[in-house]
């Protein structure tokens, strides 16, 4: 039993997990989006993407181009939304209305707004852009958040693989 | 090296780093074949873009963008299209997805653009496409008013979704200059159902 | 025995290790093998015209990497280093430890 090690260890641990909240915080600066990397969760834009892939955002741009992919959020729902922008319209105080639909789905996204929404504000509602995509990388996360076994294995793995190799 | 969890880790690391240099490598080459050898700014075309007629309707559907007591004029048009998408595919391409659009209300500070029918393309044998007298996908309607004595500019766009890499967006060259459409005024007939 | 005992005792006997020559060769063949491989695997993939002969290829070189360099195989303790023995006499205790401060 050494103290000063264990402590050590601790400390080390403790620059791992900031400093992974440091890339995470800076990268949203530079993108300036809340969630700069994220996962798709439902098939609604297949076969552009799959559960599991990632999208990396970006949302400086002022204005979405028709065709874009972008992501939203709506209210009162926690998960955010991948789909493709298939109208846009600019008003002449510069605020940019836009519809959404997903690839694989048969009608536009009116029904997905909040309730007597018919567009989608790009400078509240949008998250971000799709700009780059990694395939299937993500699938870890989704595999670790749908089921509580997984999740506790998964961390009980990282706890064991933290004890034995410290070094 | 010296601990089996040093070797490990060691692999491991120059694995994931070796990946990430597989898809720069994937990436930058991708651009290549596409902007240098296939030279898809000229030579993504369109032979022919032909509007058969453009449909006007009114609707009172919300799912139509109107309401109960204002019905919204809604527009479709059918269409013959010739365009050959080939050159987009490549050994990173994964599909592409074209999609015709009517860009209008065009001023300095304001514009409208709106899909009028778009298709996902994943395999380079059906990339060169020859359509007759279709009909648009989608029954459009405008944020505002509607689309009578409207010129729409039209507009064919691709987006090539990768295997892995960035998304490349563009737009096929027209190359005749039917690519205006002028929408006469509505005529006197509403559709009752909706 | 307490637990972290325990625990420091098992770590202990999993630390697998080889001799210091054998250090630098796994080194080497790591970096090389994962070079080469993924210059090969991207070729290969142009030439199938296809990402999952690339995927394979990659795969299977990494596989063959851990296969060769993970285990602490008999060849790689070939030439470890020799300690001097803790002998009877005060001397080669002594020159045990010089040996030490120079090899650090």
């Amino acid at each position: 039993m050494n103290l000063r090690k264990e402590l050590t260890n601790f400390l080390n641990l403790c620059f791992i997990f900031s400093g992974a909240f440091m890339f995470w915080k800076g990268l949203s600066i530079i993108t300036n989006s809340e969630s700069p990397i994220v996962v798709v969760l439902s098939g609604s834009m297949e076969p552009a993407f799959h559960r599991g892939d990632v999208l990396f955002l970006w949302n400086k741009n002022k204005y979405n181009n028709i065709g874009d992919i972008v992501v939203y959020e709506v209210e009162h729902r926690q998960i955010p939304i991948v789909h493709r922008v298939l109208r846009e319209h600019k008003n002449r105080k510069g605020e940019q209305f836009l519809l959404t639909k997903g690839d694989n789905n048969n009608g536009n996204d009116i029904p997905l707004y909040a309730p007597g929404k018919k567009y989608l504000q790009k400078s509240t509602d949008i998250l971000g852009t799709v700009k780059g995509f990694l395939p299937q990388v993500g699938y870890v996360t989704i595999w670790v958040s749908e089921n509580k076994n997984n999740a506790y294995l998964f961390y009980g793995l990282m706890a064991i693989a933290a004890l034995f190799f410290n070094n | 090296m010296f601990s089996l969890n040093q070797r490990f880790q060691t692999v491991i690391n120059a694995a994931i780093t070796y990946a990430i240099f597989i898809i720069f490598l994937i990436i930058t080459l991708f651009h290549f074949q596409l902007y240098v050898e296939n030279n898809i700014t000229e030579t993504v075309k369109v032979n022919n873009l032909n509007i058969i007629k453009p449909i006007l309707n009114l609707r009172t559907s919300r799912m139509f963008g109107g309401s109960g007591k204002f019905p919204k004029e809604n527009l479709r048009i059918k269409f013959d299209l010739n365009t050959d998408l080939s050159p987009l595919f490549t050994w990173n391409t994964k599909q592409v997805f074209v999609y015709l659009t009517g860009a209008y209300n065009s001023t300095s500070t304001s514009s409208s653009e709106v899909t009028f029918w778009d298709k996902i393309i994943t395999d380079k044998k059906n990339a060169d496409l020859d359509l007759h007298a279709v009909m648009g996908k989608y029954s459009v309607w405008d944020k505002q008013n509607g689309f009578s004595n409207k010129d729409l500019q039209l507009k064919l766009h691709w987006n090539i979704q990768p295997f892995v890499g960035n998304l490349i967006f563009g737009e096929a060259v027209m190359s005749n200059s039917g690519d205006i459409l002028h929408i006469p005024a509505k005529e006197q007939k509403t559709n009752g159902t909706a | 025995m307490s637990f972290s005992e325990w625990l420091q005792e098992l770590s202990n006997k999993m630390i697998f290790p080889i001799d210091l020559p054998s250090q630098k060769y796994t080194n080497r063949v790591t970096h090389k093998l994962l070079f080469l491989s993924s210059i090969i695997s991207v070729v290969l993939g142009i030439i199938y015209d296809s990402m999952k002969t690339l995927l394979y290829f990659y795969g299977a070189s990494v596989l063959i990497c851990l296969i060769l360099v993970v285990p602490a195989y008999p060849s790689y303790n070939e030439n470890k280093l020799k300690w001097v023995e803790r002998g009877s006499n005060g001397k080669s205790n002594n020159l045990g430890k010089s040996n030490i401060e120079i090899a650090g």
